[in-house]
This record gives structure tokens, C-alpha cells and sequence, in this order.
């Protein structure tokens, strides 16, 4: 680990985070729709800059201008989801369905609670139905964690299920792409809720991830997948011994946008940033979140 | 004639000095084509695209009777 | 001299990797005869036949190292025709130390077939070691440009190398492999397969699977695949 590399992750999420800020009014739920009608992208926006928010937080290494937005992010959307009263009223309108639980979770990082929503939550986690929701296997893992953070029991099988994920198969290096990529940062996120217990991954992963994620962050890197490449530095933080790649650091901060943010690496950005905001928000968010993790790792080991 | 005697007087061209030169310093390729490289990038669109279909918003309006099936799938498919 | 480059068009590469395709025959034992020679003669035009023995080195002569096939005065000329028609660059030129070092394997091939190549005009002229470079991308990529030093008879400090760094070996046939480029994943495959006895990789077996799978219809790659899989074969008898 150099200092160089820290400071580029730190500026990194400085700049990410700034830009979060600036654009927050984006991730607001449109007023004129009923809650039902409320699409995926625009929950999943706000769910996603909620846990960036929560992770800048939860780690305590932001400066202060960072750490005010953070909290200005976090009420933004705490108010969004009118106190976690919204997310109760979806899960009361569709209890099988897992996202109000996974999005609250996130608040519960920060310290924010709705005591309904977790009845209703602890009540539904011990039907049979909470066990063979039809979900890809990373995907169970996002609920198991949400689970974890409100305090409810694991289910039976959390080895099963960590069995099924594509990482947990352990598959040939060479057959990941980008679909399983996901599956695979996604894993390791819900695992070791996002980097909060490296030591919860079992160590046969850990072998795994440390013998392949230089391949892994090397080729992604060359195609300046910077959305991928982002999620790829935070699994590394996320291992008991990360290895930094302070290569990739440089290339990610040299992808940045004067402004902060981030494009994904596929799509060419448009100039003005609310035209840009709908494809190129997760990876300034992710970026927000390796940058923070990272530095908070990289402090944890030098003291 | 040996072998040796026949083909030692050849004299290939520059062009074909250059051509083993060159493919004995070939080493990796230059361009990776793999996930993540434009062609994979265009795969990855397309999912996307596929993805994006679930909402049927984009061209055509909601006829949801259930109200909240299109939140609900799409939510299911792509966190 | 370090190109990056995709294969260059024209005769000579279809020569080579026609010849690729006759030794892949004569190493796995689905031809009976193999004769550098007689190949020759039947062309009308000996140039790219002879660039050919001259872009494969010390690989032409691995029909004979490996798989038994007799190694006629005839060929050992022919291959002392192909290093005088087409001389290493000068000691000077930025692939002089990757000349000197095939044309080292070379030598040492033909010394283990009985015939001394010492002061054949056209081989190259000893060159420094070139440095290990400690990251593994970069280290696999040299192992890359220097496969034909991966033959069993001969010894060679990057073939200490490849038998320490099994996981730099592997990592870069997997990043070769995610970048599609299954020429490159063969090479690096072969120096894997060439102490699998000493130091066994469990993906070797699938790798070289999965190449002759998706590189059929690359000669030279399936030439890399099948030398890796006699390599484990002579290990797996030894």
C-alpha cells in the first residue's frame, strides 16, 4: 500500500461525493405516480446512493465537507422514503416482495429505524415463502444481509446458499464475464457487509479472490470498465488482506470528470450532468464507495 | 545436390525478412475482445435492452391490473 | 523488439502455420512420416517454406525430440538453409535478445539430435539475460514471445521461472484467455504443461480443453496445445 494510492482513493470519493450532493434532486421519486407505479431504476437510484451515504458514515474517514453531504444524502432520502413510512406501504402492498426490506436496510447503517416494518419484516422471514423467493443467487445473499442488519435470524442454509453463487462455486478464472462479474462483487459485498467484516468470507474465497481478482481488475481495467472496474476495487477492500492495485487507482481517478463524476466506461457521457445522471450515476457511487472503503481500510492497517 | 546446397543460395526478399521478424516478435495481442471490450460492451447493451423491456413504459402504457406487478418484477430482475 | 501486433498476412504466416499443422499431425501421432524436407521440395516457391522453419525455431524440430520421428541429415540442412536465408537482426536491434535467446533453444535442440549447429551463419550471438520483471502480466507476456524455449530437453532460466511462478503462470493464461486471445493462452499453457510433473496446475486440463474447443481453426495455437498435452503425457510416463 503507497500513500499516493490512498490519496487518489480519497479524492476519488471526495469528488464522487460531491457530485452525489450537487445532483441529489435526481435520485428524488417523481410525486405524481402512486406507490406501485414507482419504477425499478428510480427505487434502486435512492436505495444505492442511501448505502454510499450510510457507507461514508458507517467508516468515519470522510472530511468534513464529505461528511456533511453524506448526511444531507441520507435525509434526503430518508425524506424521500417519507421516514421509512413508503417502504413500509410497499411491503404491506406486496409482502413477498424482498426490495423495501433490502432499501431499509441500508438506513438501519445509518441508525435510522421504522419498529412497523420490522415486525412485519421478523414476522414474514420466518414463513416458508421467505426461503424460495425466485431470485439469482447473489441476490439471496442481498436479503440474507438485509436480514443481518435488522437483527433477524439467518436461514437454514447460508453455506447453500453461498454454494450457489457463481463465486461460490469457485468456477474456472477464465469463464467470468460480465453478468457473473456482478454476481461475483455482489457476493463479497452482501458477505462481508460491505467491508464491514472482511473475516465473515470464508477463507477458501479469499484464496479464490486472491488468486484471481489481479487477473480480473487487470482485463477490466485495460477496457476501462469503470462501473465494474470500481466494484472490482471495493471486493478487494473487502478481503482480510486487500491488495490495492494502486494501478487501477490512477486509471479510475484519470477517468473521473472534473465535476466528479464517474461514466460507466460504456456508454460516452453527455455534457450536461442531468443528461449523464441516468447512466452514469452507479459508477460515481460506487466510486464514492470504493474510494471510502479503501481509505478506511488503508488507515485500519497502518495503525 | 544436398539440401544444404539447394536451398543455401536462397535470398529472400525484405519483405520476408521482415514478415519472420515480425511474427517472431508478435507477442500478445493488442486488443482484448473479451467481456468488457467493445464487443462485450454491446452484449452487455443488450442485456440491458432486455432488461429495460420489463418496463413496458418506454413505448407503451402501463395495463398493470395488479397494480404493482411492473415494480415488482422489475425490482426482482434488477438489483 | 516487442510488437504488439496481430499475425501479419501474406505467405510467410500461412507457411508457418501450415507447417504448425503437419508437426500438430506428427506430434500426435496421426501421421506416420514427418520430413522437413520432402515438405519443401514440393513447393514451388522455398522462401516462405523456409521463413516458416525459421518463425516456428526450435518447435520444427519437436516431431523428432517427441514423438520418435527420424531425423534425417536432410532436415538439419534444411534448417541450417533456413538460419543462413534468414539471419538474426544485428546485436544491436531491439529483438536481438529475443533472437539470441530462441536461436539458444534452437542450438541445444539440434545438439540433442546429434548435430552441432555451433558457427552456422545466421544464429544469433549470445545475449544478456533479460530481467524478471516482477509483475506477472508483464513477466507472461515475455513467456509469450519466448514459447519455443519451452521444449523438454532444455533447460533455460525462464524455465526456472515458469516452475516457481505456477500462479503468475495460470493468471496469465486466464487474463489471455478473458481477452480472447487463445494464441497467447496456448503459449503460456505449454510452459505450464512443461513441469506439470514437479508442480501440477488443476486447471491446466481444462484450459487446454477449452482451447482445442476454441482454437481449431488456429494452427500455430494448436500446435502449442498439443506440444502441452504431450509434455504431461512424457511427465505422466517418466
Amino acid at each position: 500500500m503507497d500513500v499516493t494510492m490512498v490519496r487518489r482513493a480519497q479524492q476519488v470519493a471526495d469528488q464522487a461525493l460531491a457530485w452525489l450532493g450537487q445532483m441529489r434532486t435526481n435520485f428524488a421519486l417523481p410525486r405524481d405516480v402512486q406507490h406501485w407505479e414507482l419504477t425499478g431504476d428510480a427505487l434502486k437510484g435512492l436505495a444505492e446512493v442511501t448505502l454510499a451515504a450510510a457507507i461514508v458514515r458507517r467508516e468515519a474517514v470522510a472530511g468534513p465537507r464529505s461528511a456533511q453531504t453524506a448526511e444531507e444524502l441520507i435525509d434526503f432520502a430518508w425524506r424521500e422514503f417519507d421516514a421509512g413510512e413508503l417502504l413500509y406501504t410497499l411491503l404491506r402492498h406486496t409482502p413477498p416482495a424482498t426490495h423495501p426490506v433490502e432499501i431499509y436496510s441500508h438506513f438501519t447503517l445509518a441508525g435510522l429505524r421504522h419498529p412497523p416494518l420490522e415486525r412485519l419484516a421478523a414476522h414474514q422471514a420466518g414463513l416458508r415463502a421467505a426461503a424460495v423467493t425466485e431470485h439469482v443467487p447473489n441476490r439471496r445473499l442481498a436479503v440474507l444481509a438485509a436480514r443481518r442488519r435488522l437483527g433477524l435470524p439467518d436461514p437454514p442454509d447460508v453455506p447453500g446458499l453461498i454454494a450457489q453463487t457463481w463465486l461460490g462455486g469457485t468456477p474456472e478464472p477464465w469463464m467470468l464475464d460480465t453478468f457473473n462479474a456482478y454476481g461475483v462483487t455482489h457476493t463479497v459485498f452482501h458477505l462481508t457487509d460491505w467491508g464491514g467484516k472482511p473475516e465473515a468470507l470464508e477463507p477458501r474465497l479469499q484464496d479464490y479472490l486472491h488468486r484471481w481478482l489481479p487477473v480480473w481488475v487487470e482485463v477490466f481495467a485495460e477496457t476501462r470498465s469503470w462501473d465494474l472496474l470500481g466494484e472490482l476495487l471495493i471486493v478487494d477492500v473487502c478481503l482480510s488482506e486487500p491488495e490495492w492495485y494502486p494501478q487501477a487507482w490512477e486509471r479510475l481517478a484519470a477517468a473521473q470528470r472534473e465535476d466528479g463524476m464517474v461514466p460507466n466506461g460504456v456508454t460516452r457521457p453527455p455534457d450536461d450532468p442531468g443528461q449523464a445522471f441516468h447512466n452514469h450515476n452507479h459508477p460515481t457511487i460506487v466510486a464514492a464507495v470504493a474510494g471510502t472503503l479503501t481509505v478506511s481500510r488503508a488507515l485500519a492497517v497502518a495503525s | 545436390m544436398s539440401v544444404l546446397e539447394t536451398y543455401g543460395f536462397v535470398v529472400p526478399g525484405e519483405e520476408d525478412q521482415d514478415a519472420v521478424r515480425h511474427l517472431i516478435a508478435t507477442g500478445e495481442s493488442a486488443t482484448s475482445t473479451g467481456p468488457g471490450s467493445a464487443q462485450g460492451a454491446a452484449l452487455l447493451l443488450l442485456a440491458g435492452a432486455v432488461l429495460l423491456s420489463a418496463d413496458p413504459r418506454k413505448d407503451e402504457p402501463v395495463e398493470d391490473a395488479y397494480v404493482g406487478m411492473v415494480q415488482n418484477l422489475a425490482c426482482a430482475a434488477a438489483f | 523488439m516487442s510488437i504488439n501486433h496481430e499475425t501479419v498476412s501474406g505467405a510467410v504466416d500461412s507457411a508457418a502455420q501450415a507447417l504448425a499443422d503437419e508437426l500438430v499431425a506428427a506430434i500426435s501421432g496421426t501421421a506416420r512420416s514427418f520430413s522437413l524436407h520432402r515438405k519443401v521440395a514440393q513447393q514451388d516457391e522455398p522462401v516462405p517454406a523456409l521463413a516458416a522453419i525459421r518463425v516456428l525455431g526450435a518447435d520444427v524440430l519437436s516431431a523428432y525430440l517427441l514423438a520418435g520421428h527420424a531425423f534425417p541429415t536432410a532436415d538439419a540442412e534444411l534448417v541450417h538453409a533456413a538460419v543462413g536465408a534468414f539471419p538474426a537482426p544485428p546485436g544491436t536491434a531491439p529483438d536481438a535478445a529475443l533472437w539470441a535467446l530462441r536461436d539458444q533453444a534452437l542450438t541445444a535442440a539440434l545438439a540433442e539430435l546429434g548435430v552441432v549447429a555451433a558457427g552456422w551463419p545466421g544464429l544469433a550471438g549470445t545475449a544478456a539475460e533479460p530481467t524478471e520483471a516482477p509483475h506477472w502480466a508483464a513477466w507472461s507476456a515475455e513467456l509469450v514471445r519466448c514459447s519455443s524455449l519451452a521444449l523438454p530437453p532444455l533447460a533455460s532460466p525462464l524455465r526456472e521461472q515458469a516452475r516457481r511462478r505456477r500462479l503468475d503462470l495460470m493468471r496469465g493464461v486466464s487474463r489471455a484467455l478473458l481477452r480472447r486471445d487463445y494464441p497467447s493462452a496456448a503459449k503460456l499453457a505449454r510452459w505450464l504443461a512443461l513441469d506439470e510433473r514437479q508442480a501440477c496446475e488443476p486447471l491446466l486440463a481444462p484450459v487446454l480443453e477449452h482451447l482445442e474447443f476454441l482454437a481449431a481453426d488456429q494452427p500455430r495455437t494448436k500446435l502449442d496445445v498439443a506440444l502441452a498435452r504431450r509434455f504431461v503425457l512424457a511427465g505422466a510416463e517418466s
